[in-house]
Order: C-alpha cells, then sequence, then structure tokens
C-alpha cells in the first residue's frame, strides 16, 4: 500500500512562505479574537530567525520552546525553522524534573520560553516574546528578506522533536525531518486543508498532531483557529463555526465520541471531520452519519514515528453496523504500509500481522536512544529491496477491498484520551516513589490506575499521586490510585486484571485530595 | 417547578461521575474523575444552562461545593 506524493516544497518554513507570497493578506491565525495575517506572520518569522541567528542558532541545533498555544508559539517555530534548527514544544506546567530532562537530552543551546524566570539549569532562556517585530526602522524590519538567514538545509533536516511515553522511565524524543510533516501537504490540499478552510487548533502543541492542525493549514493557505486554553468542548467549537468560519476539525476518537453523546449538534457547518488514536466506535460514527450525511467523516491512524496520520479511510455508512470494525483505510501521500508476519514477510490480504510504516514520513531517530531506534527502524525486505520500516508494534490486516484494519497491540501500550501511554513509564516513575514498594500500572474503564503495595515512607494514594505529579506530565499521571496489600495474580502468576478492576471500582476511604 | 442552576450542576456532576449525590465537601479527584469526565460535565452544563465552561473551571476548583457555587455565580452574572 503506497501513495505517491506533490510537488510543493519539502521545507516547513519555505511552504509556509510560498502560501505567504500566494496570499499575503488571508488570515493565517486566529486567537482571543485578533488575527494573524500571512504577510505578517512571516515577517515576524524572519525578524526571530535574525535575532536567533544572532546568538548562533542553525543546522542542527535543538531549541525548547516552552509555551501555551499562541501566535507567539508559531512566530518563534518558523523562526527557528529558518535558521536550520529544529525545536522542541515543552508544556510550561511539566515538572521541572523533564523539563531539565528535556534541555539535556536535546543539548539546548538556549530556550524561548513564555515565562523566561522559569529553571532550564542554567541554560539561556529569552522571553518567546522576542518573537515580536522590531521596533520601525530597527534592522530586518523594513526588508525582511534581506534579514533571512541563508542556512540551508535538505528535507532530512530535523524540524520538530516530539517527546512522546517511553517504556524505559525516560522522555523519549522523536525526531521528525522537514519531509515528515510536508509530505501529505505538498501536492493537492487533502479535504478541508487550505484556502477558504478553517480548523480549530485544539491537539497539545507537544504532541505532532499539533503539526498536523497547525502546519498543515498554514502550509495550504488555510487558517488556523487556536483554541484558548487547553480543550476544545462543544460549546466553543459551535462560537468557532459561527464566528470565524470553522470548516474542519479533528478530534481523538474519546473526544469525539463525546461530543456525538452530549452535543451533536456542535459539528453542524463542518464539512470535513478527521477522528483518530483509538477504535472508533461504530454507533457513534452511525449518529454522527446520519445527521450529517454530507459531512466526510474520516477515521485515521498513526504512530507519532511515522509523522501525524499514515492511513485515513472515509468512513461510509455500510461501515458503521453494530459491531463493526471501522476500516483504518489506505496510506497518505508519500507513505507506504506493510503488514509483515513473525518472519519479516508480507502478509497475504486477510492475514493478521505487524503493522510496519515506510516512506517520508518517519522519524529519523530517538533522540539520543541509538539501539532503541535501530530495533523499531530495522530495514524490511520488500521484493528483493532493503526500505527502512517502521516496526509500530500494531497488529492489522488488509481486508478484501485492500483497506488496512487495527487488530491490537504486541505490548502494554495504551491509549488515554487519545495519548500514547506505555504503563512501563508510570511505574518506573511510581516506584521511585518512598510510598511505594510494587506497583502495576493498567487502564480500568478508560482511566489510568496504579495499584501499589506500600513501601516504608509515608504517604497514602493522594500523596503517590501528589509525587507522580512532580515527575509525570498530568496525562501520565493515573487517575486511580489504590493500595493494595499485595498485586493480585492469576493461578499461573500473571497479573489478575479483573481482580483489579475490582479494586479499582471499589471506592477508597476518602482522603482530601491534594492533587 | 424551576430547578436552580445549583441543583441542575449538582445533578449532572453526580450523573457523570457515577453516585446518587454530590457531598460538597468532597473533591472532583475523590472521585477519580477524570479530564474528559470534566469535559462531559461542562458540556452538559453549557447545554442546559447556557453558561461557557472549560475543564479548567472545574480541575482548578476540585471541591465540588465550590464549582457549583462558581456555575451559579457565572449564571446570576449573565443574568439567568
Amino acid at each position: 500500500m503506497t501513495a505517491a506524493d506533490g510537488a510543493g516544497p519539502s521545507l516547513v518554513h519555505q511552504a509556509v512562505a510560498r502560501t505567504a507570497e500566494r496570499f499575503p493578506r488571508a488570515t493565517a491565525l486566529v486567537h482571543r479574537g485578533s488575527r494573524v495575517e500571512y504577510a505578517d506572520l512571516h515577517r515576524r518569522a524572519l525578524a526571530v530567525a535574525a535575532r536567533l541567528a544572532g546568538q548562533g542558532i542553525g543546522a542542527g541545533a535543538v531549541v525548547p520552546l516552552c509555551a501555551p498555544r499562541c501566535p507567539e508559539l508559531v512566530v518563534a517555530q518558523l523562526g527557528v525553522l529558518w535558521c536550520g534548527a529544529a525545536y522542541t514544544i515543552v508544556d510550561p506546567r511539566w515538572p521541572a524534573e523533564r523539563r531539565l530532562a528535556i534541555g539535556d537530552l536535546v543539548a539546548a543551546p538556549l530556550v524561548l520560553a513564555a515565562d523566561p524566570g522559569q529553571d532550564w539549569g542554567g541554560r539561556p532562556t529569552l522571553p518567546l516574546t522576542a518573537a515580536r517585530p522590531p521596533r520601525a526602522g530597527a534592522a530586518g524590519a523594513a526588508h525582511p528578506s534581506a534579514a533571512a538567514p541563508a542556512t540551508e538545509v535538505d528535507a532530512g533536516a530535523a524540524a520538530t522533536v516530539v517527546f512522546t511515553s517511553g517504556t524505559t522511565g525516560r522522555p523519549k524524543g522523536v525526531v521528525l525531518p522537514h519531509r515528515a510533516v510536508t509530505r501529505m501537504f505538498r501536492g493537492a490540499p487533502p479535504p478541508g486543508f487550505g484556502p477558504g478552510h478553517a480548523m480549530p487548533q485544539g491537539a497539545p502543541p507537544w504532541w505532532d498532531m499539533y503539526s498536523y492542525e497547525l502546519l498543515g493549514q498554514l502550509m495550504t493557505g488555510g487558517t488556523s483557529l487556536l483554541v484558548d486554553g487547553d480543550y476544545l468542548t462543544p460549546g466553543t467549537l459551535r462560537r468557532m463555526v459561527r464566528q470565524d468560519g470553522a470548516t474542519t476539525l479533528r478530534l481523538t476518537t474519546s473526544l469525539f465520541t463525546l461530543f456525538v453523546d452530549e452535543d451533536l449538534e456542535s459539528f453542524a457547518g463542518l464539512g470535513t471531520v478527521l477522528v483518530g488514536g483509538e477504535r472508533l466506535p461504530a454507533p457513534h460514527a452511525a449518529r454522527f452519519l446520519r445527521r450529517y450525511p454530507r459531512t466526510a467523516l474520516l477515521n485515521a491512524y498513526g504512530p507519532t514515528e511515522s509523522c501525524m496520520h499514515t492511513t485515513t479511510h472515509r468512513v461510509r455508512p455500510e461501515d458503521c453496523a453494530d459491531g463493526a470494525d471501522i476500516p483504518i483505510g489506505s496510506p497518505v501521500p508519500a507513505t507506504t504500509v506493510l503488514v509483515l508476519d513473525g518472519q519479516g514477510r508480507l502478509c497475504p490480504p486477510g492475514q493478521t500481522g505487524e503493522i510496519c510504516v515506510a516512506g517520508d514520513g518517519l522519524a529519523t531517530c530517538y533522540l539520543g536512544e541509538p539501539e532503541l531506534t535501530a530495533r523499531a527502524f530495522a530495514p524490511v525486505e520488500v521484493g528483493g529491496a532493503s526500505v527502512r520500516a517502521y516496526r509500530t508494534g500494531d497488529y492489522g490486516l488488509v481486508d478484501p477491498d485492500g483497506l488496512l484494519r487495527f487488530r491490537g497491540r504486541r505490548d502494554r501500550q495504551t491509549k488515554i484520551a487519545g495519548h500514547r501511554v506505555e504503563p512501563a513509564e508510570v511505574e518506573a516513575a511510581a516506584r521511585r516513589s518512598p510510598g511505594v514498594r510494587d506497583c502495576a500500572v493498567t487502564v480500568v474503564d478508560q482511566a489510568l490506575a496504579l495499584f501499589y503495595v506500600p513501601g516504608d515512607g509515608p504517604g497514602g494514594p493522594a500523596a503517590v499521586r501528589h509525587d507522580l505529579l512532580s515527575r509525570l506530565p498530568r496525562p501520565l499521571v493515573p487517575t486511580i490510585v489504590r493500595a493494595l496489600d499485595r498485586l493480585p495474580l492469576t493461578p499461573n502468576g500473571k497479573l489478575d486484571h479483573d481482580a483489579l478492576a475490582t479494586a479499582a471500582r471499589t471506592p477508597t476511604t476518602r482522603t482530601r485530595s491534594t492533587r | 417547578m424551576t430547578r436552580s442552576t445549583a441543583e441542575v450542576v449538582a445533578d449532572i456532576v453526580a450523573d457523570v461521575l457515577g453516585i446518587e449525590e454530590i457531598d460538597p465537601a468532597d473533591s472532583f479527584y475523590d472521585h477519580d474523575g477524570t479530564s474528559l469526565q470534566a469535559l462531559r460535565i461542562c458540556a452538559r452544563i453549557e447545554r442546559a444552562t447556557g453558561v461557557a465552561l472549560t475543564p479548567v473551571d472545574l480541575l482548578d476548583n476540585d471541591v465540588l461545593g465550590d464549582f457549583v457555587a462558581l456555575v451559579s455565580a457565572r449564571s446570576a452574572g449573565d443574568g439567568g
């Protein structure tokens, strides 16, 4: 399964610059009711680039951008790329321990932060608002193109590093090159993207789907509507359709089902809705299509290691029979999907194997993890040729119609609200807590649950949870925390998940939350 | 008989958390509340009362009595 790519620029910042050249007065960003035009965005990005280049930032550097979503963050991203460098976006609320670990991992020469007073372990920290346009008459303002750094990088150069949950207990940095981000936007824009389109940007900035929502529109001439705060609610969506002309929406599957349950009318006015990250429940898709038969509902699949989407499928009413498994579809441009058996041979249609992905979407590496990289991105032999492919750890099959279908995980990796969670990472963090001797992390009723055997140190469940909040980003912190005398095992010595689920559903003695 | 905003909000919170009745002194986190449940509560309250909320309003005012009071105050502020 392969799809070809188009002919537009393969560098992210050049693709955005081309949009600015074609549609200078079009709206690139909307945030808190104010608009940023493409020409302005481009000019400000070049001004930031000039300042960063003056600080010695160039090809090979990775600059942490520590900020909530806002126009200044977008300007800073493009400014870094114009220098030939890459950025990694850090949530300012992440625990200091994680922030500092990321600064070390990327060997950050400096940091651009919304709060420049934040501790980055002595690394030079500049205010993100260095992204503001310079004073009139200042160098670079009148002739911004003259100030553009002349750094040349190729499409294989790193554009961004996305940190995701890893099994080792350390943050896992996925290095994504320019071509991975541009590959599906170089030809005719995908449905819902390009001039005349506007899309809420609700994915967290540290995630690869942020690039999809934001840069996908900026590289094709659409408008990105930056959600104020962390969460897009159905009420916000209604206002974005009415006031800002939203046409396109991407939601993680669990949010999509919530919107369908609680406020199906909030989708009114949209032409394209993309859903992904978890299995799409057929009854919700069916309800959506009955109400919006003309709206394109796309079911999308893709791990971060093959940037943004790997496959998509336009959901048809006949896909949504009760209990049906909705296909995840066909590859996006410049992307190849191979379903391989245990011996690395291509599975015939209908046979389940591991989903492996090749093509321009692939990450370059896991930062500082050569062995992990070699294992995950090993070459595979296809038709006598050797191609670099990412082993997703997902099982799947190609159905008789040639559509990919998802068949579960090889390991314990799971999704909470659409975000990847490695239980081993959470367990590793919990074991460092003085109140924990042994522990297990699992999912109960769609919530992350930690079961632990208390250690000699002080603290009940609330204290353990509080401790985890100082080590892990919030989505990785279990909402259910239960102390047990021992971890329940099945007769053959495996963790007894049924017994854990029962324990999770039993309310604890109330302890005042310390959050 | 029209129910007060506080009653409507208390019922929605209890329903989403799967409990009979809320104890105003309880924290949202005492009930293992997730951010998705917070979003569901906010979406439902906005539809029922017209008060626009985001999950942060609940996650930052996690004592349920405080949250009910916050929504009631906003509702009164909007003239309804």
